[in-house]
């Protein structure tokens, strides 16, 4: 099923994070044309249908929630979020007799529940660590990512979402770089790479009949650039012919967290410049929901495709196992800890593979708890990474600064572009000395070339 | 209206409306779920591989609550899985208990007397299960703060309904018998559209009517998680086939690289 794009565009037309003012749809029709979204989702997606009706309200969610044991604010439980939806639900749309439904805790449909919604929904990282605990297998990242885009028909969006969705249209990058300052920055990055290694090592652009697509996060080429660095000494060293495209240099997809019409024109868009550059598979860089995307929806949006969409960790143990690449770990003596981003764990399963390119890339790994399928969530996902939240950020980050704290590693192994955006500012507000990097980064530097 | 006419309408005409009407409702209620597309694929990993898997892991989950136990909540674990087992034995118990009078576990080898006391013992000891599972559920959501924060009031409803039916029948066990061969003889008559008499029993006639409420609010409670269950569930923990085959991490490989050894290679 695919929502039709409403006919207008509004995400287009947000303006702001705050004051959440309706733009084209006025305060006064916001809660007729709300209902009618509301009812729309859920007559088109079943797992809003079934979370509507299924939860038992045991509690099970409560203490697993990190936005909640952040903020402390009951809406942020995630029955209690879900019942922000319910509620309205069970007023004005649920079957049976309303003395019946009122039982349920009923709301009218207005403009403060909505308000709610916005500041509710915007207080979910989508991290689905509550379906992992749930007995109903209750995911309420569903709820959020549907609820985000009736929010978004009503034209409320934050900005930064906004702002990086533009870009992401316009340019195919979320950071909006247009072709000549791609080119710059490659350009800079191979003289890195020759003076690292007086290797010539190349970051090729648009190679028709490469054997690889690197899609990697537009932020490796100009932030983390030591991940991209990584990634194309890999691709040397395991003789792989690879290319960037300078259509699309960005594996994250914001259309996920609030607007499908983007997921899906976003996900078309790599596949379409796969076919073009006749590439054997698509490698997807450090990204977490970006990979979810790829994984979890592109045949669902594409149908069967002519290449396999791998994650850049399955690419490197593959080298390594097959022994096309070799690494010296004592390149990284720095004690390493690892955080499983959740769009790689629990919404991927990638939680093996790292790990076992981290136990041979660098001498001292230690674990931290919780790990892998129930890791917390570094309180920036799904897109909640704009200044204006900063404080909520931090709170959103408390649960996984305390288990990074008990590890007491050096280095934080976070291989998720949010993940990096977000948890060196949470490690800096709770005083932890942590230095964070994507695992490519550890990778490139123990490559043995 | 007299209180025949009452009586009447409870125990004639009523079973009727409520068999109906639970029925229809939930047939709805289950097409609609049907009816509606997955659009994506929303699986939450550890995921199985197969369809064969996924059925193993949604009986595990079914029968243990593994998920409640993993979320480190371990007396709500207990008594959710005392509750529901006993509520099992408590409806199978009442099928055979009362088409038998009792003597079904003759054909056991047990005499008649000996499958009446083991089915006694076995009702008498669901009943008080679940009696104290029900209070449990019920007193958490008073005390615990939290859970009494996101409580509402259908919450309580059906844990009183579910307390005023189970008292009631225990009562007619502990206290005050019913003649298991009167109800029989009146339940069958109703299935058979014959006009049986009531059992002489206060008791059952409150423990009867409850039991109708409870159906008639059932297919508009939270209660159709009975069925939604299967729903929820099955989409959270649905296969997902590995796209890159060869590379497969298996078992043994996971296991050795969680405990840290060196990966055996080829």
């Amino acid at each position: 099923m695919t929502l039709q794009p409403n006919k207008q565009l509004i995400p287009y037309l947000a303006k702001d994070l705050s004051p959440i003012d309706a733009l084209v749809i006025p305060d006064s029709a916001k809660p007729a044309y709300g209902l009618e979204l509301l009812e729309r989702f859920i007559k088109n997606k079943r797992a809003l249908a079934l979370y509507m009706e299924n939860c038992t309200r045991c509690g099970a969610c409560i203490n697993q929630c990190h936005s909640y044991l952040g903020t402390q604010d009951k809406n942020n439980i995630p029955v209690m979020r879900t019942d922000l939806v319910r509620r309205v639900y069970k007023k004005h749309l649920a079957a049976g007799p309303a003395f019946l439904r009122k039982l349920d805790g009923q709301s009218n449909l207005d403009n403060n529940t909505i308000d709610s919604w916005y500041k509710y929904f915007y207080q979910c990282n989508q991290c689905r660590r509550c379906a992992v605990f749930c007995p109903k297998g209750i995911d309420t990242a569903e709820v959020t990512i549907a609820m985000r885009e009736v929010l978004a028909h009503l034209g409320m969006v934050p900005k930064f979402i906004m702002d990086v969705t533009r870009n992401l249209t316009r340019t195919g990058n979320n950071m909006g770089i247009p072709l000549a300052a791609l080119e710059d920055s490659i350009d800079f990055l191979e003289d890195e790479l020759k003076e690292e290694t007086g290797k010539d090592i190349a970051i090729p652009l648009d190679m028709v009949g490469a054997e690889v697509l690197y899609n990697p996060s537009s932020a490796d080429l100009f932030s983390n650039t030591d991940g991209l660095m990584g990634v194309a000494k890999m691709f040397y060293a395991a003789g792989v012919s690879w290319t960037l495209s300078s259509q699309i240099i960005e594996t994250a997809n914001f259309g996920l967290f609030f607007h499908e019409p983007t997921l899906i024109a976003h996900n078309k868009k790599l596949i379409r410049v796969g076919k073009q550059l006749k590439v054997k598979r698509i490698v997807a860089g450090e990204c977490g929901h970006g990979w979810r995307t790829w994984r979890m929806f592109t045949k669902t949006i594409n149908g069967p495709l002519p290449f396999p969409v791998v994650h850049v960790f399955e690419e490197a143990l593959n080298y390594y196992r097959q022994k096309r690449i070799k690494f010296n770990k004592n390149k990284n003596i720095k004690t390493v800890t690892f955080h499983d981003p959740c769009n790689m764990s629990r919404a991927t399963g990638i939680v093996e593979e790292p790990r076992e390119i981290l136990r041979e890339c660098v001498s001292n790994f230690i674990e931290m708890a919780p790990r892998g399928y129930e890791s917390y969530c570094c309180g920036g996902g799904s897109g909640l990474l704009m200044d204006e939240d900063y404080e909520l950020r931090m709170k959103l980050g408390k649960a996984k600064a305390d288990s990074v704290m008990k590890t007491g590693a050096e280095i934080l192994c976070a291989p998720c572009a949010i993940c990096k955006a977000q948890l060196p500012h949470v490690m800096k507000h709770y005083n932890i000395k942590i230095e964070v990097k994507g695992l490519t980064d550890l990778i490139g530097n123990a490559l043995i070339l | 209206m007299g209180l025949s006419a009452i009586l009447f309408f409870l125990f004639y005409i009523l079973p009727y409306i409520t068999a109906l009407f639970f029925m229809i409702n939930m047939a709805i209620k289950i097409k609609n779920w049907v009816k509606v597309p997955v659009p994506y694929e929303l699986t939450v990993f550890p995921s199985p591989l197969t369809k064969s898997g996924k059925i193993k892991i949604l009986l595990k989950e079914t029968f243990t609550f593994r998920t409640l136990l993993y979320g480190n909540n371990k007396i709500f674990w207990f008594f959710s899985v005392v509750f529901h087992f006993s509520l099992i034995v408590v409806l199978v118990g009442h099928i055979l208990g009362i088409y038998f009078t009792g003597e079904h576990f003759t054909y056991l080898g047990l005499s008649g007397d000996e499958s009446k006391l083991l089915s006694n013992f076995f009702g008498n000891l669901a009943g008080i299960l679940l009696m104290i599972s029900v209070l449990y559920l019920l007193l958490r959501r008073y005390f615990i703060h939290l859970i009494r924060i996101i409580s509402v009031r259908s919450d309580y409803l059906i844990l009183y309904l579910l307390i005023g039916i189970i008292l009631t029948g225990n009562a007619m066990r502990f206290f005050n018998g019913v003649e298991l061969i009167e109800v029989r003889n009146y339940i069958w008559g109703l299935a058979i559209y014959s006009m049986e008499p009531l059992p002489k029993n206060a008791w059952f006639l409150i423990h009867f009517t409850l039991v109708q409420m409870f159906l008639l609010y059932f297919p508009f409670s939270k209660l159709v998680h009975s069925c939604g269950y299967f729903f929820t569930q099955s989409l959270v923990k649905n296969q997902i086939e590995r796209q890159v085959k060869e590379d497969d991490i298996t078992t043994q490989q996971t296991a050795d690289s969680i405990s840290g050894k060196r990966l055996i290679s080829n």
